[in-house]
């Protein structure tokens, strides 16, 4: 199974007088001698330059999947920690149990 | 048994199904193409001093099988009346045959993800928010919360 991770550049876009080069990240995953495939593309940050010259790195942060993982990190945490508190027994119940 | 069909079952190749190859091959480099960066950048669009270009992430898999097989009857020897065909009269006529078939499916998804805004000021970027997506996501995970603590406070 051949999987590529890349970083691509692409086509200068100029904004009135500044020069925009978009960089985007491309996963692919292709399954040999079969035509099968899966491609996730997305944009990952842009290079802004200026009249002046000076040059700034802008990331394109996704924060509708930033807040979703988070969203389901907290409850892997909390399935994770529920699971230790149930094996080792609340404190009242290894009370009654002579524990 | 006088009865000496056989099915062979063989995958498609280019030399016997070069036209279906290549409709795969075709589709298949399409599909390729949405790695490009063209595919998650918009074309910039001015709006008063402001210059705008959308992004995006593109998702897409997809798949593809396809096949053949040929039967032969010899029918050389006597066709024997068989518990399987029933009368030697009823049973299928002898001869040949080949079937091809193929199928294939896929999935594509883009979702917009921010908005790169060049001013006289600067370049920002500004995030598009999907609240429909993280309200599922809000409920899916207190779902399984819940049903995950009410499954332990049974125990």
């Amino acid at each position: 199974m051949a999987l590529t991770i890349e970083t691509r550049t692409g086509k200068p876009v100029y904004a009135g007088n500044i020069k925009i080069v978009p960089f985007a990240r491309s996963v692919r995953w292709q399954f040999p001698k079969v035509p099968a495939g899966f491609t996730w593309n997305r944009a990952v940050a842009v290079l802004a330059v200026y009249p002046d010259g000076r040059e700034e790195v802008i990331p394109v942060r996704d924060s509708t999947r930033r807040i979703e993982v988070t969203l389901f990190g907290l409850a892997a945490l909390w399935v994770v920690f529920s699971l230790l508190f149930s094996r080792q027994g609340y404190p009242e119940r290894r009370r009654k149990d002579g524990r | 048994m006088a009865d000496k069909s056989t099915i062979q079952a063989q995958p498609v190749s280019e030399a016997n199904d070069p036209q279906g190859s290549a409709i795969f091959q075709d589709t298949m480099d399409r599909f390729l193409s949405t790695a490009k960066v063209e595919a998650v950048y918009g074309a910039p669009m001015q709006v008063g001093d402001q210059f705008i270009i959308p992004t995006a992430e593109v998702m897409c898999a997809m798949g593809f099988g396809y096949g053949s097989g040929n039967w032969s009857a010899n029918n050389d020897e006597e066709h024997e009346p068989t518990a399987a065909t029933g009368s030697a009269e009823g049973s299928s006529p002898p001869g040949n045959g080949v079937g091809s078939g193929g199928g294939g499916g896929g999935y594509t998804f883009s979702r917009p993800v921010a908005l790169v805004i060049a001013s006289p000021e600067g370049v920002r970027v500004e995030p598009i928010i999907d609240r429909t997506k993280i309200w599922l996501a809000a409920f899916t995970a207190a779902g399984f919360m819940i049903s995950m603590s009410m499954r332990m406070l049974k125990r």
